[in-house]
């Protein structure tokens, strides 16, 4: 079932041990390379000396949430072209359109479809 | 004669159950009746002469509100105070809600003199108004406390069900190795509990939303029939399991419509999937639609299932009436589908009903949806 690994890597932000390990598991599972970081501080240390090729973004973090860690990801200008998707269980109408109007590339609501988020990880990266 | 018309109006006034007084553009106090010297607490002679604040009016009322300057602005407007409410003060010092009306009485150059003020007391009608408004306001916020509980609770919720569902989903397609028939089995209920607790959750929010008036409907131009068949194809796997015939009959008037498609695709999802739950091995369940008449749809959802007894009739579309006693056991549910489902059609204007012959009957459960939305 595990697929061939690919180059690509991707930066994982989320607080929540078990719900890190399953999107890191399946992305593995799936040929990604993964960086995890368990909140947005580590995350934004970690940017300062890699570039990742996308990044997942959990919305609701003690500390700095996921708007105000988009909003420092997007002050780099070195990180221009790595696209965004946000993960949160606040999965009301609002809070969508509150995530898309911030600037997220994109948007998926937890329950994580895990089949769904390799076919659009794989669509945002062309692989 | 005119002493006894003037006797007689004396008496009106003197024996009325209202206060009359007449005050001078400054607010004194020109003419006070018997009933509102025995209501106020003031004897004639103490308040002739006296102004109004101070006396019966307090500078300001309970609120704050200023009285001094509604007074004033009153003599110089009186019109704008025909009808009026405002807090008095009695002699004890306890405040009143009079209910006044007011009428200038004008010099011969036409300007105001004297102003006559005739009330009524209605302290109880304002407490009883206040505490009306108190409970509205207690139940409006208790409303929110409850949809803002139900949105974080749904939150919580999401988190540890992502690692029930995902873990659980990761080992029954084997992502992580082989397992035998029976762990396959096992973590396919875990996978599907997850999965109900998680429509049960999402339901209970849509349900919130439709009574709290927040439910939008999103509408788009889609084709009817395209969605029948989607349906249908999402339960032929347990159709073919069960052995059930699943058959359509849709009037070629039936096509692209104006609505809510996920909600509509939400509300024939929900009636298949009630059919097929409740469709014995070997039976049938077919989606009838035609136009009828010039501007709606009717859409029939049938089976040859249990059926609906007579006195389960009324609670067929009761939020939660499906988890009770036997069936809940036997055929697993959130109990919300058919609730939330007649909501939904009533956003859009239409109906939703069914009919059953009885036990072992089968059921048809109707719904239409007009076409002639903006």
């Amino acid at each position: 079932m595990a697929e061939d690994k690919n180059n690509k890597t991707i930066l994982i932000i989320e607080d929540d041990p078990l719900n890190m390990r399953l999107t890191v598991d399946l992305l593995e599972l799936n040929g990604f390379n993964t960086l995890s970081c368990q909140d947005g501080a580590s995350a934004l240390e970690t940017l300062k000396n890699t570039i990742p090729d996308l990044i997942l973004l959990d919305i609701n973090m003690p500390k700095m949430n996921g708007f105000e860690v988009y909003e420092k990801i997007r002050e780099d200008k070195r990180l221009d072209q790595v696209e965004v998707i946000a993960l949160s269980g606040s999965v009301m109408k609002e809070d969508e359109e509150r995530i898309r109007a911030a600037g997220f590339n994109d948007f998926m609501p937890k329950p994580i479809d895990l089949k769904g988020l390799i076919r659009k990880i794989r669509g945002y990266l062309f692989i | 004669m005119t002493k006894s018309v003037e006797m007689q109006y004396y008496e009106i006034v003197e024996n009325s159950n209202s206060i009359i007084l007449r005050m001078d553009t400054k607010g004194d106090v020109t003419f006070f009746n018997r009933y509102a010297q025995s209501f106020f607490g003031y004897r004639q002679e103490e308040i002739l002469g006296k102004n109004v604040i101070g006396t019966i009016v307090a500078p300001a009322d309970s609120s704050g509100r200023d009285l001094k300057a509604m007074i004033d602005d009153m003599a110089m407007h009186p019109a704008e105070y025909v009808e009026n409410k405002n807090e008095n003060m009695l002699r004890s010092g306890e405040r009143v809600w009079i209910a006044w009306t007011n009428k200038a009485v004008l010099d011969k150059d036409g300007r105001v003199k004297e102003i006559i003020c005739i009330g009524n007391n209605i302290t109880k009608l304002k407490q009883a108004e206040e505490e009306i408004l108190k409970a509205k306001e207690a139940a409006e916020s208790a409303n929110k406390a409850k949809s803002s509980f139900l949105a974080n609770m749904s939150h919580e919720l999401r988190t540890p069900l992502n690692a029930i569902i995902g873990f659980s989903e990761l080992m029954k397609d084997e992502s992580v190795g082989a397992i035998n028939e029976k762990q396959k089995e096992y973590l396919g209920y875990v996978w599907e509990s997850g999965k109900h607790l998680l429509s049960l959750i999402n339901d209970i929010l849509d349900l919130s939303k439709v009574e709290a008036g927040k439910m939008e409907l999103e509408l788009s131009e889609f084709d009817l029939r395209e969605l029948f068949k989607k349906s249908l194809m999402f339960v032929s796997d347990r159709a073919a399991k069960k052995s059930v015939t699943l058959l359509t009959d849709i009037n070629e008037n039936v096509g692209l419509v104006r609505a809510d498609e996920r909600k509509i695709k939400q509300v024939i999802f929900n009636l298949v999937s009630n059919s097929m739950k409740f469709t014995l091995d070997g039976g049938k369940i077919g989606i009838r639609a035609e136009k009828t008449g010039e501007n709606e749809i009717l859409v029939c959802v049938w089976d040859t299932g249990i059926g609906i007894e007579a006195k389960d009739a009324s609670k067929i579309f009761s939020e939660f009436e499906q988890i009770t006693s036997d069936y809940s056991r036997q055929y697993a549910g959130t109990g919300l589908g058919l609730p939330l489902s007649k909501k939904f059609i009533e956003l859009h204007g239409g109906k939703m009903w069914f009919e059953s012959e009885g036990k072992d009957k089968g059921s048809r459960f109707y719904f239409t949806l007009p076409l002639n939305r903006a």
